[in-house]
């Protein structure tokens, strides 16, 4: 039963993170949001579903830019939009942090709304 | 239980709160920061600058604009060698590649010039906007948008290039590849217009001939009076220049110009309104001595006896340059040089049969009237007799993070108003004039002979120009087109009046204006020196803010007429020549003037190193701080007392500053202290008497003494790279994104210019030589990639940095070296 269960964990983070990624292919980066708060209506435990919203918007997020840095110096583009930004070069990881801080902050707001909201109609639909 | 409801109710509500507020955030930004949602996506956000720094691969595109397939091959550096069988689809290509490599780099030159920065940086840009608001380069583009005909080349040109610009923005924007800089900045460029192309035409116009000369001379005239201005800024050099046409000269009238042409108390303060302004206006917005070279030789003076030619353009040096490099063939077009980003053809280059270049003319382009107005007359002023309404057009500046801007824009006769603050000024320049700029460049990169080429340019208006040549048949020429305006009455120089008794009434005819053609001395050359001599019967400007001192034309004339046989290896000397030929004249003076003077032990060293010095403004070279020092100071020491007691307004104008590099002040200075060291100028103006040695004694120990304070003790030590320096900034102004100031050779009027201070940031911007029979070569300091990842940001700057040059290919010899990627451009 245990065994089920982390195998259908493993199965919503796979499609999750490709929902992302996909997404962000074309521009969608709300997708993060939107699958922290599928998360958080449909699956059972408050701490399952933000761990899991959290697993899909950083992997989502962090696969990608690590996928890129196999092919392109990533390093040298955070560097260069840190310095276009007005930091020093040399804060290169300050972008690379904002953007999985980015990827958090989406997956720990779509959960929260989708918990709560799961929640309050759990409370609503009892009561009626 | 209630209770548990309402902490569900709120939870929910505080959680949506959340929600609402980071998707706010992510999807618009707030204050300075971007829309953090699109601009860190790593798929489409600011990380695509890695993959978009890739360099290119032979693959084919599709482009459903083109007629046929394009053939666009890129050689190590990225210079790209188009092959194409329409020239519609040349044009088509060269705005594809202008795109794919400069988009960011196009949409701020086009929105500098339609005014429209603030919408995308801010209100700091407002400035800038409201006086190209006011200048009008938007209005001229859309008049010459209007008169080109139908069918002519050049406007078929400008949709053909409009259409490979739009082929990107189009594909890139959809894909999420714009280039990073619109990331961050949170926005998408418009598609791109024909007359978009002509506002940046206008923009590189304005950065060579807007100049503020009648104001300087103003508040010159305001604080040092007429005749000591005239005096010492007079209208004709004091000293031995070079003009490249010599005469004799021929009075040929007045030509019209083709479109309507439209110091007291109160003039001086406009005056000052005015200056305060430009004061706040980017440093491209001006003319401000960023100055080129340009010569050409046949006959004995080349090796081969064919025609060679030489051209270094000197720009303000920036990352990304100005300059992207392309060739080009096409049924009509055979063409390799470089091209301005924006623009759909090359400026500078050559073609199979002719080579050109360009330098700026530097006559007056600029005109500023005080326009006659009454409180009785409310919007109106008083032109020819009568009081005529004012034009006034009504624009509004979108102003990012602010409320939009509504300016009125009030226009006379002459031009726009520029102040109304005491006195009307309005502004007539000749670059709001439409000008056929790109219909010439077409006919010229179309020629096959010098009267093909000297027709081209007859419809050259602005900015005018000194353009070189030197054909397959070794034939030389060059010609300074362009509008020379000439005024009913009235000094040109100063503030004019808008009554109608000053106004424009003409140019100078074209058969007239400064040009020579295979001179019997088998050499020509310009250098923003006077065009011609002292006998010209026409104005043309004066020596202030408009001609260059002319000690870089002097030097090339020195060199050209020494040296015969000569090979591109004698032109690349001379380009990147460092020798300063003021110091040639000077330093001889000062050393006899401190000749038999108690010296200090170091005055003595420093005067040994001028002594053994030959002149060259070398990196390495400890007498050429000396020299520079020296010479700084003795124009403070002998203008300076002058400027004190006559309360010189430097801190409202920098222009009136003392300092090398006004040519005026430099050319007065070696008149004096050539031919008369008893001109009343080295006085002090309480009445004590001083010679010119006198002043160079005290300058010279001064130098020591400042040299020694910002140096050390040992003189030896004081090299020029310590204090001089060149830098490349960033065109957005981000300074990670320039290339960092390193010690330089070089000064402001070497033939290797250094200008803009002891930091200089202009000078050649690109560096170009055609040896008819023996090849070409060329090379800037920049790369062909505005995209700070690419190895094509900034690899030739080393090259440019060691006086190296790169070839300019063939298409097929770029096809046989082992690097050639190709994109097929299919339709």
């Amino acid at each position: 039963m245990k065994k089920a269960g982390w195998s259908y964990g493993l199965l919503i983070w796979v499609v999750g993170v490709a929902a992302v990624w996909f997404g962000n292919q074309y521009g969608l980066w709300y997708v993060a949001l939107i699958a922290g708060m599928l998360m958080g209506l449909f699956v059972q435990g408050a701490w399952r579903a933000f761990v899991l919203a959290w697993l899909i918007s950083l992997g989502g997020w962090g696969f990608e830019l690590l996928w890129q840095s196999l092919y392109e110096p990533i390093g040298r583009a955070a560097s260069a939009v840190a310095g276009m930004m007005g930091l020093p070069v040399s804060q290169g990881g300050v972008v690379i942090a904002l953007t999985l801080i980015l990827a958090f902050l989406f997956g720990t707001a779509g959960a929260w709304f989708g918990v709560a909201l799961r929640r309050l109609l759990s409370t609503v639909f009892t009561l009626t | 239980m209630k209770t548990r409801i309402w902490l569900r109710w709120a939870n929910a509500a505080a959680a949506l709160l959340a929600v609402t507020g980071l998707t706010y955030l992510a999807a618009n930004g707030v204050g300075p920061l971007p829309a953090l949602g699109p601009t860190f996506n790593p798929g489409t956000g600011v990380w695509t600058v890695a993959s978009g720094a890739r360099l290119p691969t032979s693959e084919t595109l599709r482009t459903p604009g083109l007629n046929d397939p394009v053939q666009i091959t890129f050689d190590k550096n990225g210079t790209a060698y188009i092959h194409a069988k329409t020239n519609h689809d040349l044009f088509f290509a060269i705005g594809y590649l202008h795109a794919k490599f400069r988009l960011f780099q196009m949409d701020l030159m086009r929105r500098q010039g339609e005014g429209l920065l603030s919408q995308v940086v801010g209100p700091a840009a407002l400035s800038s906007d409201k006086f190209e608001d006011q200048l009008g380069i938007l209005r001229t583009a859309q008049l010459e948008w209007r008169q080109m005909s139908a069918n002519s080349p050049a406007r078929q040109a400008l949709l053909a290039y409009s259409q490979g610009v739009n082929d990107v923005i189009a594909k890139d924007t959809a894909t999420g590849r714009l280039p990073v800089l619109f990331k961050l900045l949170g926005y998408q460029p418009k598609l791109w217009t024909p007359v978009d192309s002509l506002v940046v035409q206008g923009i590189m116009t304005q950065t060579l001939d807007f100049s503020t000369g009648p104001l300087d001379y103003a508040l010159m005239v305001k604080s040092l009076g007429y005749r000591r201005t005239m005096s010492w800024f007079p209208i004709l050099p004091p000293d031995r220049q070079h003009p490249y046409d010599p005469g004799p000269y021929t009075y040929g009238g007045i030509a019209p110009i083709e479109a309507p042409v439209g110091v007291s108390a109160g003039e001086a303060k406009a005056v000052a309104t005015v200056i305060k302004r430009f004061k706040s206006l980017p440093k491209t917005a001006l003319h401000h001595g960023s100055n080129s070279n340009n010569w050409a030789v046949n006959g004995p003076k080349s090796a081969t006896g064919q025609a060679m030619l030489a051209g270094d353009p000197h720009l303000n040096q920036t990352l990304p340059s100005i300059w992207y490099q392309i060739s080009g063939s096409a049924p009509g077009y055979h063409f390799s040089g470089v091209s301005i980003p924006g623009l759909p053809m090359i400026l500078i280059g050559h073609n199979r049969h002719i080579a050109w270049s360009l330098t700026n003319v530097q006559n007056q382009a600029t005109l500023f009237y005080a326009e006659k107005t009454s409180p009785k007359h409310p919007d109106a002023y008083f032109w020819n007799g009568a009081w005529r309404p004012m034009k006034v057009i009504h624009d509004v500046i979108p102003v990012k993070n602010a409320p939009s801007v509504h300016l009125n824009v009030d226009l006379t006769v002459q031009g726009p108003i520029m102040t109304q603050n005491g006195q009307t000024l309005a502004v007539d320049w000749m670059g709001a004039l439409p000008s056929p700029d790109l219909a010439s460049l077409l006919g010229i990169v179309k020629s096959h002979n010098f009267t093909q080429f000297r027709n081209a340019l007859r419809n050259w208006h602005a900015p005018s120009q000194n353009f070189v040549y030197a054909d397959n048949r070794g034939n030389i020429g060059l010609i300074s087109a362009g509008y020379y305006p000439l005024v009913k009455h009235g000094d040109p120089w100063l503030p004019l009046s808008g009554t109608g008794r000053d106004d424009v009434i003409g140019t100078i005819p074209y058969r007239n204006v400064p040009q020579v053609y295979n001179p019997p001395s088998h050499m020509v050359f310009s250098a923003n020196q006077r065009e011609v001599g002292n006998q010209y019967p026409y104005y043309i400007g004066t020596t202030w803010n408009f001609f260059t001192n002319g000690y870089r034309a002097d030097e090339i004339y020195q060199y050209l007429s020494t040296h015969n046989h000569m090979t591109m290896n004698n032109f690349a000397a001379l380009q990147n020549s460092t020798h300063d030929y003021l110091a040639s004249l000077i330093v001889p003076k000062l050393l006899a003037a401190l000749r038999n003077q108690p010296l200090t032990t170091r005055q003595r060293q420093a005067q040994t190193l001028l002594a053994h010095w030959n002149g060259d403004m070398n990196a390495n070279s400890a007498a050429a701080s000396i020299w520079w020092t020296f010479w700084t100071t003795y124009l403070h020491d002998t203008f300076g007392p002058w400027w004190h007691a006559y309360h010189v307004p430097t801190a409202l104008d920098s222009d009136l500053v003392i300092g090398p590099g006004q040519a005026p002040f430099d050319e007065d200075l070696e008149a004096w202290t050539l031919h008369d060291p008893t001109n009343p100028a080295f006085n002090l103006p309480g009445g004590a008497k001083r010679t010119a040695a006198e002043v160079m004694r005290g300058a010279f120990a001064q130098t020591v003494r400042s040299l020694s304070a910002k140096l050390g003790a040992v003189p030896n030590k004081w090299l020029w790279e310590r204090v001089h320096f060149r830098a490349f900034p960033s065109l957005a102004q981000i300074s990670s994104l320039g290339y960092p100031k390193h010690g330089a050779g070089g000064d402001q009027w070497t033939v290797d210019a250094a200008d803009g201070g002891m930091v200089s940031t202009a000078g050649p911007s690109w560096r170009m030589i055609v040896a008819w029979g023996t090849g070409a070569e060329g090379v800037y300091p920049g790369g062909q990639s505005e995209n700070p990842l690419s190895p094509w940001y900034k690899n030739q700057i080393p090259a440019w940095w060691n006086g190296r040059y790169y070839p300019l290919l063939t298409s097929a010899q770029v096809r046989q070296s082992p690097y050639h990627p190709t994109w097929t451009l299919k339709p």
